[in-house]
Protein backbone atom coordinates (compact mmCIF):
# COMPACT_ATOMS: atom_id res chain seq x y z
CA UNK A 1 0.00 0.00 0.00
CA UNK A 2 1.00 3.50 -0.99
CA UNK A 3 0.51 6.73 1.18
CA UNK A 4 -1.06 9.56 -0.93
CA UNK A 5 -1.38 13.06 0.18
CA UNK A 6 -5.08 14.12 -1.02
CA UNK A 7 -6.23 17.75 -1.55
CA UNK A 8 -10.24 18.51 -1.71
CA UNK A 9 -10.78 21.96 -3.39
CA UNK A 10 -14.53 22.41 -2.67
CA UNK A 11 -16.57 25.40 -4.28
CA UNK A 12 -20.57 26.97 -4.90
CA UNK A 13 -21.77 25.80 -8.53
CA UNK A 14 -22.12 28.74 -10.36
CA UNK A 15 -25.62 28.95 -10.15
CA UNK A 16 -25.58 28.95 -6.38
CA UNK A 17 -25.79 32.74 -4.51
CA UNK A 18 -22.99 32.91 -2.68
CA UNK A 19 -23.47 35.59 0.01
CA UNK A 20 -20.31 35.23 1.71
CA UNK A 21 -18.27 36.28 -1.68
CA UNK A 22 -20.85 38.96 -2.43
CA UNK A 23 -20.22 40.26 1.38
CA UNK A 24 -16.60 40.61 0.16
CA UNK A 25 -17.61 41.87 -2.84
CA UNK A 26 -19.67 44.74 -1.11
CA UNK A 27 -17.21 46.14 1.36
CA UNK A 28 -14.24 46.34 -0.80
CA UNK A 29 -16.55 48.36 -3.52
CA UNK A 30 -15.80 51.10 -0.84
CA UNK A 31 -12.03 50.27 -1.01
CA UNK A 32 -10.35 52.33 -4.29
CA UNK A 33 -6.96 50.20 -4.51
CA UNK A 34 -9.01 46.88 -5.37
CA UNK A 35 -10.49 46.11 -8.47
CA UNK A 36 -11.56 42.92 -7.49
CA UNK A 37 -14.83 41.03 -8.63
CA UNK A 38 -16.97 37.95 -8.52
CA UNK A 39 -15.51 36.35 -5.22
CA UNK A 40 -17.20 32.76 -4.67
CA UNK A 41 -15.84 30.96 -1.22
CA UNK A 42 -15.32 27.41 -0.60
CA UNK A 43 -13.63 24.88 1.46
CA UNK A 44 -10.53 22.92 1.00
CA UNK A 45 -9.91 19.49 2.69
CA UNK A 46 -6.94 17.80 3.38
CA UNK A 47 -6.25 14.08 4.64
CA UNK A 48 -4.14 11.29 3.96
CA UNK A 49 -4.78 8.27 2.31
CA UNK A 50 -3.60 4.70 2.05
CA UNK A 51 -4.32 2.72 -1.18
CA UNK A 52 -2.51 0.66 -3.85
CA UNK A 53 -1.64 3.27 -6.44
CA UNK A 54 -3.32 6.57 -7.47
CA UNK A 55 -6.14 5.36 -9.75
CA UNK A 56 -7.56 3.13 -6.79
CA UNK A 57 -6.72 6.19 -5.09
CA UNK A 58 -8.46 8.29 -7.13
CA UNK A 59 -11.77 5.99 -7.14
CA UNK A 60 -11.85 6.31 -3.54
CA UNK A 61 -11.49 10.01 -2.90
CA UNK A 62 -14.47 10.04 -5.89
CA UNK A 63 -16.56 8.06 -3.78
CA UNK A 64 -15.91 10.26 -0.67
CA UNK A 65 -16.39 13.22 -2.12
CA UNK A 66 -20.11 11.89 -4.27
CA UNK A 67 -21.15 10.29 -0.93
CA UNK A 68 -20.23 12.58 1.91
CA UNK A 69 -17.73 15.37 1.29
CA UNK A 70 -19.11 16.94 -1.83
CA UNK A 71 -23.09 17.85 -1.54
CA UNK A 72 -23.01 17.93 -5.99
CA UNK A 73 -26.28 19.73 -5.70
CA UNK A 74 -24.57 22.54 -4.50
CA UNK A 75 -20.75 22.40 -5.07
CA UNK A 76 -18.43 21.12 -7.03
CA UNK A 77 -14.87 19.72 -6.05
CA UNK A 78 -11.08 19.08 -7.72
CA UNK A 79 -9.29 16.59 -6.65
CA UNK A 80 -5.07 16.64 -6.14
CA UNK A 81 -3.43 13.73 -5.28
CA UNK A 82 0.31 13.43 -4.47
CA UNK A 83 2.93 11.20 -2.77
CA UNK A 84 2.45 11.47 0.73
CA UNK A 85 5.70 12.46 2.97
CA UNK A 86 6.71 9.81 5.73
CA UNK B 1 -57.17 5.38 21.44
CA UNK B 2 -54.14 3.88 20.63
CA UNK B 3 -50.98 5.86 22.05
CA UNK B 4 -48.65 6.57 19.50
CA UNK B 5 -45.20 5.46 19.61
CA UNK B 6 -42.68 8.44 18.57
CA UNK B 7 -39.14 8.61 18.71
CA UNK B 8 -36.70 11.40 18.99
CA UNK B 9 -33.85 11.34 17.44
CA UNK B 10 -30.70 12.77 19.59
CA UNK B 11 -27.61 13.91 18.15
CA UNK B 12 -24.87 15.16 19.47
CA UNK B 13 -25.71 18.98 19.51
CA UNK B 14 -29.41 18.60 18.88
CA UNK B 15 -31.18 20.96 21.02
CA UNK B 16 -34.67 20.99 20.38
CA UNK B 17 -35.62 17.38 21.30
CA UNK B 18 -36.87 18.43 24.90
CA UNK B 19 -39.27 20.89 23.04
CA UNK B 20 -41.16 17.87 21.02
CA UNK B 21 -40.81 15.10 23.88
CA UNK B 22 -42.48 17.85 26.27
CA UNK B 23 -45.49 18.10 23.28
CA UNK B 24 -45.93 14.50 22.38
CA UNK B 25 -45.66 13.16 26.17
CA UNK B 26 -47.33 16.00 28.23
CA UNK B 27 -49.68 18.34 25.73
CA UNK B 28 -50.89 15.56 23.32
CA UNK B 29 -50.15 12.45 25.51
CA UNK B 30 -48.22 9.70 23.74
CA UNK B 31 -45.66 7.86 24.02
CA UNK B 32 -42.67 9.01 23.41
CA UNK B 33 -38.63 7.90 23.74
CA UNK B 34 -35.19 9.51 23.22
CA UNK B 35 -32.80 7.51 20.68
CA UNK B 36 -29.30 8.09 20.38
CA UNK B 37 -27.52 8.79 17.55
CA UNK B 38 -25.24 5.61 17.96
CA UNK B 39 -28.30 3.13 18.32
CA UNK B 40 -28.24 0.69 15.53
CA UNK B 41 -31.82 -0.59 15.47
CA UNK B 42 -35.08 1.47 15.28
CA UNK B 43 -37.97 -0.54 16.76
CA UNK B 44 -41.80 -0.27 17.52
CA UNK B 45 -41.20 3.48 16.41
CA UNK B 46 -44.84 4.97 15.07
CA UNK B 47 -43.35 8.13 13.50
CA UNK B 48 -39.88 9.12 14.11
CA UNK B 49 -38.95 13.19 14.80
CA UNK B 50 -35.45 14.58 13.96
CA UNK B 51 -35.32 17.13 15.90
CA UNK B 52 -33.42 20.89 15.95
CA UNK B 53 -30.50 22.11 17.03
CA UNK B 54 -26.51 21.94 15.64
CA UNK B 55 -25.70 18.49 15.28
CA UNK B 56 -22.02 17.80 15.17
CA UNK B 57 -21.48 21.62 15.35
CA UNK B 58 -22.98 22.07 11.56
CA UNK B 59 -19.51 21.07 10.71
CA UNK B 60 -18.44 19.96 6.99
CA UNK B 61 -22.58 21.37 5.60
CA UNK B 62 -25.42 21.33 7.85
CA UNK B 63 -27.19 18.05 8.38
CA UNK B 64 -23.74 16.39 6.53
CA UNK B 65 -22.15 14.57 9.52
CA UNK B 66 -25.41 13.28 11.34
CA UNK B 67 -26.43 11.57 7.56
CA UNK B 68 -23.23 9.57 8.59
CA UNK B 69 -24.84 8.00 12.10
CA UNK B 70 -25.70 4.77 12.40
CA UNK B 71 -29.27 5.74 13.26
CA UNK B 72 -29.65 7.91 10.40
CA UNK B 73 -28.76 4.88 7.93
CA UNK B 74 -31.52 3.05 9.63
CA UNK B 75 -34.07 6.06 9.46
CA UNK B 76 -33.24 5.93 6.01
CA UNK B 77 -34.60 2.84 5.72
CA UNK B 78 -37.23 3.35 7.98
CA UNK B 79 -38.49 6.03 5.95
CA UNK B 80 -38.26 3.90 2.11
CA UNK B 81 -40.40 1.42 4.33
CA UNK B 82 -43.56 4.04 4.73
CA UNK B 83 -42.70 4.95 8.13
CA UNK B 84 -42.93 8.66 8.87
CA UNK B 85 -40.42 11.05 9.31
CA UNK B 86 -40.95 14.63 10.38
CA UNK B 87 -37.02 16.86 10.40
CA UNK B 88 -37.88 19.97 12.02
CA UNK B 89 -35.15 23.30 11.42
CA UNK B 90 -31.52 20.84 11.60
CA UNK B 91 -33.86 17.48 11.40
CA UNK B 92 -35.05 18.56 7.46
CA UNK B 93 -31.00 19.64 6.61
CA UNK B 94 -30.45 16.24 7.85
CA UNK B 95 -33.13 14.11 5.69
CA UNK B 96 -32.09 16.58 2.44
CA UNK B 97 -28.40 14.78 3.18
CA UNK B 98 -29.75 11.88 3.69
CA UNK B 99 -31.61 12.33 0.24
CA UNK B 100 -35.02 11.72 1.68
CA UNK B 101 -35.84 15.18 0.58
CA UNK B 102 -34.55 16.85 -2.51
CA UNK B 103 -32.81 19.92 -2.32
CA UNK B 104 -30.36 21.64 0.27
CA UNK B 105 -30.50 24.34 2.51
CA UNK B 106 -28.00 26.93 2.08
CA UNK B 107 -27.21 29.94 4.51
CA UNK B 108 -29.30 32.14 4.71
CA UNK B 109 -29.11 35.07 1.85
CA UNK B 110 -28.46 37.92 4.71
CA UNK B 111 -26.21 35.98 6.42
CA UNK B 112 -28.11 36.41 9.40
CA UNK B 113 -28.81 33.98 11.89
CA UNK B 114 -32.85 34.44 12.17
CA UNK B 115 -35.42 33.70 14.76
CA UNK B 116 -38.61 35.28 14.60
CA UNK B 117 -41.99 34.57 14.19
CA UNK B 118 -42.63 33.92 10.44
CA UNK B 119 -46.58 33.32 8.67
CA UNK B 120 -46.79 30.22 6.74
CA UNK B 121 -49.44 29.28 3.80
CA UNK B 122 -50.34 25.81 4.00
CA UNK B 123 -50.33 24.73 0.39
CA UNK B 124 -50.85 21.02 1.10
CA UNK B 125 -53.55 19.70 3.91
CA UNK B 126 -53.85 16.21 2.04
CA UNK B 127 -50.36 15.20 4.10
CA UNK B 128 -50.34 13.06 6.97
CA UNK B 129 -48.73 16.09 8.71
CA UNK B 130 -50.71 18.68 7.68
CA UNK B 131 -54.65 17.20 7.65
CA UNK B 132 -55.59 19.31 10.64
CA UNK B 133 -55.68 22.47 8.66
CA UNK B 134 -57.52 23.96 6.08
CA UNK B 135 -55.71 24.38 2.46
CA UNK B 136 -54.49 27.87 2.35
CA UNK B 137 -54.34 28.60 6.12
CA UNK B 138 -52.09 30.94 7.92
CA UNK B 139 -49.81 30.19 10.68
CA UNK B 140 -47.41 32.11 12.75
CA UNK B 141 -44.86 29.56 13.59
CA UNK B 142 -41.03 30.78 14.80
CA UNK B 143 -38.19 29.86 12.52
CA UNK B 144 -34.61 30.01 14.30
CA UNK B 145 -31.64 28.98 11.77
CA UNK B 146 -28.71 30.36 9.94
CA UNK B 147 -29.32 28.16 6.97
CA UNK B 148 -33.09 28.09 5.61
CA UNK B 149 -32.27 29.16 2.47
CA UNK B 150 -33.61 26.15 0.35
CA UNK B 151 -32.82 25.62 -3.05
CA UNK B 152 -33.47 22.87 -5.42
CA UNK B 153 -31.99 22.03 -9.00
CA UNK B 154 -34.35 23.13 -11.90
CA UNK B 155 -34.99 19.89 -12.93
CA UNK B 156 -36.40 19.09 -9.63
CA UNK B 157 -38.98 22.14 -9.12
CA UNK B 158 -41.35 20.54 -11.72
CA UNK B 159 -41.59 17.26 -9.89
CA UNK B 160 -42.48 19.23 -6.54
CA UNK B 161 -45.28 20.45 -8.11
CA UNK B 162 -46.81 18.37 -9.80
CA UNK B 163 -46.57 16.07 -7.01
CA UNK B 164 -47.95 18.30 -4.87
CA UNK B 165 -44.48 17.98 -1.91
CA UNK B 166 -43.99 21.71 -1.56
CA UNK B 167 -46.06 21.58 1.92
CA UNK B 168 -45.98 25.42 3.77
CA UNK B 169 -44.48 28.61 1.68
CA UNK B 170 -43.15 31.41 3.54
CA UNK B 171 -46.01 34.41 3.67
CA UNK B 172 -47.49 37.47 4.85
CA UNK B 173 -50.55 36.96 7.62
CA UNK B 174 -53.04 37.48 4.99
CA UNK B 175 -51.39 34.36 3.07
CA UNK B 176 -49.72 37.07 0.01
CA UNK B 177 -46.73 34.74 -0.98
CA UNK B 178 -43.91 37.48 -2.14
CA UNK B 179 -39.97 38.71 -1.68
CA UNK B 180 -41.22 41.10 1.64
CA UNK B 181 -42.35 37.64 3.23
CA UNK B 182 -39.08 35.93 2.24
CA UNK B 183 -37.08 35.59 5.90
CA UNK B 184 -33.91 33.63 4.58
CA UNK B 185 -34.04 33.59 0.28
CA UNK B 186 -35.58 30.30 -0.48
CA UNK B 187 -36.79 29.20 -3.39
CA UNK B 188 -40.66 29.97 -4.04
CA UNK B 189 -40.61 30.56 -0.76
CA UNK B 190 -40.52 27.45 0.68
CA UNK B 191 -40.40 26.44 4.17
CA UNK B 192 -41.71 22.58 3.88
CA UNK B 193 -41.39 20.25 2.30
CA UNK B 194 -42.45 16.59 1.58
CA UNK B 195 -40.90 13.30 -0.79
CA UNK B 196 -42.71 12.32 -3.31
CA UNK B 197 -44.09 9.21 -0.97
CA UNK B 198 -45.80 12.08 1.86
CA UNK B 199 -44.38 9.71 4.31
CA UNK B 200 -41.05 11.98 5.12
CA UNK B 201 -41.53 15.37 5.70
CA UNK B 202 -38.95 18.57 6.68
CA UNK B 203 -39.73 22.29 7.21
CA UNK B 204 -37.34 24.97 9.40
CA UNK B 205 -40.20 26.56 11.23
CA UNK B 206 -40.43 24.95 15.09
CA UNK B 207 -44.02 23.82 15.22
CA UNK B 208 -42.88 22.12 18.92
CA UNK B 209 -42.45 25.73 20.20
CA UNK B 210 -46.15 26.90 19.03
CA UNK B 211 -48.22 23.78 20.80
CA UNK B 212 -49.47 25.19 23.78
CA UNK B 213 -51.21 28.53 24.42
CA UNK B 214 -48.59 29.50 27.30
CA UNK B 215 -45.88 29.51 25.10
CA UNK B 216 -47.52 31.83 22.87
CA UNK B 217 -49.87 29.92 20.21
CA UNK B 218 -50.90 26.80 19.21
CA UNK B 219 -50.41 27.68 15.76
CA UNK B 220 -47.57 24.42 15.12
CA UNK B 221 -49.87 21.97 17.39
CA UNK B 222 -51.97 20.92 14.29
CA UNK B 223 -48.49 19.39 12.31
CA UNK B 224 -48.44 16.59 15.76
CA UNK B 225 -52.04 16.20 16.06
CA UNK B 226 -52.39 15.45 12.24
CA UNK B 227 -49.81 12.75 12.71
CA UNK B 228 -52.03 10.93 15.77
CA UNK B 229 -55.09 11.01 13.85
CA UNK B 230 -53.58 9.79 10.86
CA UNK B 231 -52.24 6.81 12.70
CA UNK B 232 -54.75 5.72 15.13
Amino acid sequence: MRKFKITIDIMPIDSVLDPQGEAIELILKNNPNYQANNFRVGKKIEFTLESNNNSTAKNTVKDLCEKFLVNEIIEKYKIKIENAKN
Amino acid sequence: MRKINFGIIQFPGSNCEQDCFHVLSYVLKQNCRYIWHDTKTLKNIDCVIVPGGFSYGDYLRTGAIAAQSNISLRIKEYAEKGGLVLGICNGFQILTELELLPGVLLRNKSLNFICKDVYLKTMNNDSVFTSEYKLNETLKIPIAHAEGNFFVKKSEIKNLKKNNQIIFQYSDDKGLIDDSSNPNGSFMNIAAISNKKGNVMGMMPHPERVSENLLGGLDGKGIFKSIIKNLT
